[in-house]
């Protein structure tokens, strides 16, 4: 009898939340061509179909859709929640991001050594979550092409998360060092699946809904994960483009002032000041 | 990581402050003479742009953050070996005031450094009660080290943070081609004025001044707003450049003030915040740079016109009178000096009518305001680069000041 070949699953789940611009979702999936991962994509109640543009770009994705629009947590989490892999790529529909990038980011949480920083806990030795170098896309109006959108997140002694090395060019040395940092942008992150399900059996949500369409639920899930003794690392050697807001699920807008007053209050005693260690 | 730096305080906005210049300088000072210490900046007005600075740059967003900022840093575990404080005297002030609250072990034993301006005399005596409580003391001109000296404050003078490469003499092309950029066309006498819009600067007697000049101080016939409505010109190609901050609620209202004095169309009035290519454009075209201040602790617009060859009229007072009387210019007597009843030291008024007769002597023969870029050379020459670099490490290893 002929043995049957075990199907091959790969570890690594790509959930990316959209609302609507399907073509940002194209060419987000587009550039995944050759990576070896289970492609999730969460439809926030679009009023424009994305299935052309997923079926286009990334025929084998799944779409799970949202029947009325919940805004980038829940919508994140019934991503996350659905697949089975180890690690776990959260990904924006307004992010480039190559294969390369990705196998590198996965290669760092799996084996990385990183030398600890003043922002690691005292306890932190599993890297747990790590995320890319992103530069501005080429259309965004958010900064000027190729300088830096994202190189990790700083709380400065207010605990307002702010971006390190915002609108610096890609290339300069401070910004392109290995390092742990407090927080990265959901964005483009990468995690043990082990690290979500850890914050879930201590009873709290990884992404919390408690700040409606979103904003700042991708920082508290990394200080929930490093209170956990995980670290967060960044990881400049894998780089993308993006291009800013246009994967907002925007039905009712962000409530920035709000969600900082909640997130001030929820994560005092978590977050440190480490706005001077960093740049 | 290393957890043993020095702590510097200061102003470190891309553009727009006079601070920023001398904070670079004293980041690569500190750099040189210290290459294994970290240097950690707490910068005022820094708002995370990048910087090529061998220093790790925290945002201050507003200075009242800035004794929680202190208090954290100070109970962190981290060794400081000084406290670099580069602000004006009333700000280092509050921070020696702080710093006498702080219970830590760390916050009594490190050692403050102050550097600041003396923009005039008498020195105040909340002045004297901060400097008194600095362990090391350096101003920005020999004006100030001896008026400290006054009081038994001894003090070094630090170099002039004037990058004089940039800051320099254009070349006949750069002067034609910055003239062209702002349609100046080569008869035009163009005066440049570069001070912030506030009492100190005495903006009021440079516009008035400046009428007086172009109306050659006749009467105007006005409406019943004020406003001129008419008069004879002495001089018709002529024109004011102002470098200053335009709408300030505490400001003059420049609108008014150019339709009073029949100037409105002789006046340019630039934004302050341009960045440092786009000023130096402006000295590039100007004939001459006009300072009316009452009082100046430095003056950087003076030191970077002489650095670029660019003549000066200014107020003979304070730094003004230091920097004049070694590079040349042209300095216009004060008509009333007074002290000022606010705390602020004396205070040097020009009045617009020896406005109006510098502005002439230079119109009829500019040599008269030509200054000598030597000066600035000297001042910020790798010697007294040095020299500041051995002063600084001395201060922070406990030297007294002689």
């Amino acid at each position: 009898m002929a043995r049957r070949k075990r199907k091959h699953t790969p570890d690594l789940d790509i959930v990316i939340p959209v609302y609507n611009q399907p073509e940002f979702l194209h060419q987000c999936l587009a550039g995944l061509d050759g990576v070896e991962a289970n492609i999730i994509v969460v439809d926030d109640a679009s009023n424009i179909s994305i299935v052309d543009a997923v079926k286009s770009a990334a025929p084998n994705a799944r779409i799970l859709r949202n029947m009325r629009n919940m805004g980038f947590p829940t919508t994140a989490t019934r991503g996350v929640e659905a697949g089975h892999g180890k690690y776990v790529l959260l990904l924006n529909s307004d992010v480039v991001i190559s294969a390369e990038a990705i196998e590198k980011m996965k290669w760092v949480l799996a084996f990385g050594r990183v030398p600890p920083s003043a922002v690691d806990m005292p306890t932190s030795v599993e890297i747990g979550i790590v995320a890319p170098k992103l530069t501005f896309d080429s259309m965004s109006p958010h900064g000027k092409t190729g300088t830096i959108q994202h190189a990790g997140i700083a709380l400065n002694h207010r605990l307002q998360p702010f971006h390190l090395f915002l609108g610096w060019r890609a290339d300069h040395p401070k910004a392109n060092e290995m390092r742990s940092v407090q927080a990265v942008s959901g964005a483009c992150m990468m995690f043990k699946r082990n690290v979500w399900r850890n914050i879930e059996r201590d009873g709290m949500e990884p992404l919390p809904t408690v700040y409606g369409r979103g904003t700042y639920e991708d920082v508290e899930f990394c200080l929930l994960a490093r209170n956990m003794g995980y670290r967060v690392v960044y990881v400049p050697d894998a780089t993308g483009t993006h291009y800013v807001g246009a994967s907002a699920s925007l039905v009712g807008g962000y409530d920035l002032v709000g969600n900082y007053s909640i997130f001030q209050a929820r994560m005092r005693k978590l977050a440190i000041w480490d706005g001077w260690y960093q740049v | 990581m290393k957890n043993d730096f020095v702590l510097v305080v200061t102003e470190f906005a891309k553009i727009g402050s006079g601070y920023t210049s001398i904070a670079r300088m004293l980041i690569d000072v500190l750099h040189k003479v210290l290459p294994e210490t970290d240097i950690v900046v707490l910068g005022l007005s820094y708002r995370n742009e990048e910087h090529d600075a061998p220093a790790r740059v925290v945002a201050v967003q507003s200075f009242h953050d800035l004794p929680v900022m202190l208090h954290n840093i100070f109970l962190s575990g981290a060794n400081v070996r000084a406290l670099i404080v580069a602000l004006d005297i009333p700000l280092q002030g509050k921070i020696v005031e702080w710093l006498q609250t702080e219970k830590s072990e760390m916050a009594k034993k490190t050692r403050y450094i102050g550097i600041f301006p003396l923009e005039a005399t008498p020195v105040d005596l909340r002045a004297v009660f901060a400097i008194e409580n600095m362990n090391a003391t350096f101003v920005m001109t020999e004006f100030a080290k001896q008026e400290l000296s006054l009081h038994g404050i001894a003090s070094n003078v630090i170099p002039l943070a004037i990058d004089t490469e940039f800051w320099r003499v254009p070349t006949a092309s750069e002067k034609q081609k910055a003239r062209a950029k702002y349609m100046i066309d080569d008869s035009e006498f163009v005066v440049l004025v570069v001070a912030d819009n506030q009492e100190r600067k005495n903006l009021s007697a440079a516009v008035i001044g400046f009428s007086q000049f172009i109306y050659g101080g006749r009467e105007l016939e006005r409406d019943e707003r004020g406003y001129a409505t008419s008069g004879v010109k002495v001089v018709e190609n002529v024109a004011l450049h102002i470098v200053t901050r335009v709408n300030s609620p505490y400001g003059w209202d420049f609108a008014d003030l150019l339709l009073r004095y029949g100037v409105m169309e002789h006046v340019v009035l630039h934004e302050r915040g341009l960045p440092a290519d786009e000023l130096r454009d402006l000295y590039f075209a100007a004939d001459v740079l006009l300072s009316t201040s009452k009082a100046e602790g430095l003056g950087i617009p003076i030191l970077e016109a002489i650095s670029c060859g660019l003549p000066v009229i200014g107020t003979k007072c304070t730094a003004i009178e230091e920097h004049l009387t070694a590079a040349g210019g042209l300095m216009i007597p004060p008509t009333v000096t007074l002290i000022d009843p606010f705390g602020n030291g004396k205070r040097a008024i020009v009045m617009p009518d020896t406005v109006a007769a510098g502005l002439k002597m230079a119109y009829n023969d500019i040599n008269v305001a030509h200054t000598s870029r030597q000066y600035v050379l000297e001042k910020s020459s790798p010697t007294a680069i040095e020299t500041f670099g051995q002063q600084l490490l001395e201060a922070i290893n406990g030297k007294a000041q002689a």
